[in-house]
């Protein structure tokens, strides 16, 4: 799954640990989503999704390996 | 059900841990023997014994308390990832355990073994140890390495 949380928190100015914190998860978490090493279940996904202003369909796209 | 204990005993954990087998170590090397000797002098041998037989229970719960404490500690953030990596860890560790404990019960079934209490024991122990070392290790590993 490939997801696009880095590119639209850089747009959002926020910091890895400022999003953390508005998802109630450790940057650890946020780290590892943003580089395809976790993948995050549908209500951090959801809440990835507020946080950031965004859909989630927006934010998360299933790729041909999936 | 959340059984996990607050963060700090993370703390007290990796501080009883060494404690716990340093004391046993001493014991077992008679080094408590030889101080209460230095201090008391020559008295009763059992006197000392028993204080040994102590100290070598109080070090042994106090290992094995030191692991659960560290085990079961909570992170400073307890999300989702880390729960994953804790129950990831968890199937980790029974699958290190299980070849220990298959070979343990078939050493028994070797024609000649007259030791099998010991085997058992011998086992036994090293199936908790590998058990909650497996896990922790992996955990630690994991989270704190592999995943920064």
């Amino acid at each position: 799954m490939k997801n696009y949380i880095r590119e639209e928190r850089a747009k959002k100015q926020l910091t890895q640990a400022q999003l953390a914190d508005l998802v109630h998860v450790s940057r650890q978490t946020i780290i590892s989503i943003e580089t395809n090493r976790y993948l995050p279940s549908a209500v951090l996904a959801l809440k990835l999704a507020q946080a950031l202003q965004k859909r989630a369909e927006d934010l998360f796209e299933l790729e041909a390996s999936d | 059900m959340n059984l996990l204990l607050p963060h700090r005993f993370k703390k007290i954990g990796i501080v009883m841990i060494p404690l716990s087998f340093a004391f046993w170590l001493l014991m077992q090397k008679g080094m408590i023997t030889l101080l209460l000797t230095l201090l008391f002098g020559e008295v009763n041998y059992f006197d000392y014994r028993m204080v040994n037989i102590v100290v070598a229970s109080i070090s042994f719960f106090g290992f094995l308390l030191g692991v659960y404490c560290l085990a079961f500690s909570r992170e400073k953030i307890e999300d989702e990832m880390v729960q994953k990596i804790r129950m990831d860890s968890f199937q980790f560790a029974a699958l290190i355990q299980l070849p220990l404990i298959i070979c343990g019960f078939f050493s028994l079934l070797i024609p000649g073994n007259t030791k099998e209490q010991e085997v058992i024991i011998l086992v036994l122990a090293a199936a908790l140890i590998v058990f909650w070392f497996g896990f922790i290790t992996r955990f630690h590993y994991m989270l704190h390495v592999k995943l920064k």
